[in-house]
């Protein structure tokens, strides 16, 4: 038997509405203040993106639910939602490795510059 | 005018006041020829006080742990271009007069660039262990011969004795955690050679070792793991 789309509620659109807009704003002004970065704005917009597309458009995530062999469309969109939090924790965890090597060694460096400066005497008075 | 080998002795030290001092008169009195090098770990007693009026100092500006101190003292090694460097703990468990033992065996004409000062070479050592970190031991020693077919009986052991092939490897890539077992399959999988020496090692005299807990599990699993990748990109051009 074929499932008829569902069709959300205007309680549903309207509360996604709210958060989305909501949420755009704030990563926009987060963006404009260069406290995150354009590609940042485009994986995290994604959180409320996704969902507002598979509320607002029934009949396009039911399409892609049947493309894809599954039942139910929160599927697909649970599973692009978690797709998006893997890349952006892939590019934290590598950003915070690099940054941790990068502040051993300057640390490392400037303990030995400083043990050079240490044997250097010093001008006389 | 000595023309021996420059050997340097890297003493990795944190909060070690009660013993960094009794360690330098020892390595001094031992191995006079010797230079050292203590790395004090940001340490918060007054080690880098009692340090630093004996013998060159560097101060870490932070705790980096193990790994980043030895490495530390590597890197000073390298900038001044010393044929030999070994780790000597900062807490009185290294012995200066098995030093010697080390040194002679990488002074040989076919010697490897890693020689590993182990408490389990011969039978009957006066070095008493736990049995979990025998047991540990023992797995990190099966995974290292079946991945790089070489017979390894303390991977975990600190006093190592490096060349200067070791040495520049390391100056550039030494892990942070855990090094001495994950440094070594590093350095396999780069081609370099270890060979093993008996030595006799001490307890611990002042503070408690680092792995504790459930750390002993998370380093079996880590080290494991980090071997057998090692063994599995050996090939791998890097």
């Amino acid at each position: 038997m074929e499932d008829a789309a569902y069709s959300p509620s205007i309680q549903t659109l309207i509360a996604t509405g709210v958060f989305t807009f909501g949420y755009l704003s704030f990563l926009f002004v987060k963006t404009a203040s260069k406290k995150i970065d354009l590609y940042d704005f485009v994986m995290l917009s994604n959180l409320a993106l996704t969902p507002c597309v598979f509320l607002f458009f029934p009949d396009f995530s039911h399409f892609i639910a049947k493309l894809f062999g599954v039942r139910f469309p929160f599927v697909i969109l649970f599973g692009l939602l978690f797709f998006v939090v893997f890349i952006l924790l892939n590019r934290i965890l590598r950003s915070i490795h690099r940054l941790e090597a990068q502040n051993r060694r300057l640390t490392q460096e400037l303990s030995v510059a400083e043990a050079k400066l240490n044997q250097v005497p010093g001008p006389k008075r | 005018m000595t023309t021996g080998p420059r050997i340097l002795a890297v003493i990795p030290c944190y909060n070690e006041s009660a013993s960094i001092g009794k360690v330098l008169d020892d390595l001094n009195a031992h191995l006079p020829d010797v230079d050292t090098v203590v790395v004090d770990d940001g340490s918060t007693d007054n080690s880098y006080q009692i340090a630093s009026a004996r013998t060159t100092t560097l101060r870490l500006s932070n705790n980096l742990g193990i790994g980043g101190a030895v490495q530390t003292g590597i890197l000073y090694a390298d900038r001044h271009g010393y044929d030999y460097c070994f780790q000597f703990d900062g807490d009185g468990q290294h012995r200066a007069s098995e030093v010697a033992r080390l040194v002679a065996v990488a002074e040989k004409a076919d010697a490897s660039d890693i020689v590993i000062g182990s408490r389990y070479l011969t039978k009957g050592g006066d070095f008493r262990s736990t049995f979990a970190r025998r047991l540990g031991s023992r797995i990190i020693c099966w995974t290292l011969r079946s991945c790089f077919g070489v017979r390894i009986t303390d991977p975990t052991s600190g006093m190592r004795l490096l060349n200067k092939r070791a040495i520049a490897l390391f100056a550039k890539d030494y892990p942070p955690d855990f090094p001495e077992p994950i440094s070594l399959a590093n350095a396999l999988k780069h081609g370099l050679t270890a060979t093993e020496t008996t030595v006799q090692m001490s307890a611990r005299e002042h503070g408690v070792s680092s792995i504790v807990g459930f750390k002993p599990v998370s380093y079996m699993v880590r080290v494991t793991a980090y071997i057998v990748l090692s063994g599995l990109t050996k090939f791998r051009k890097t």
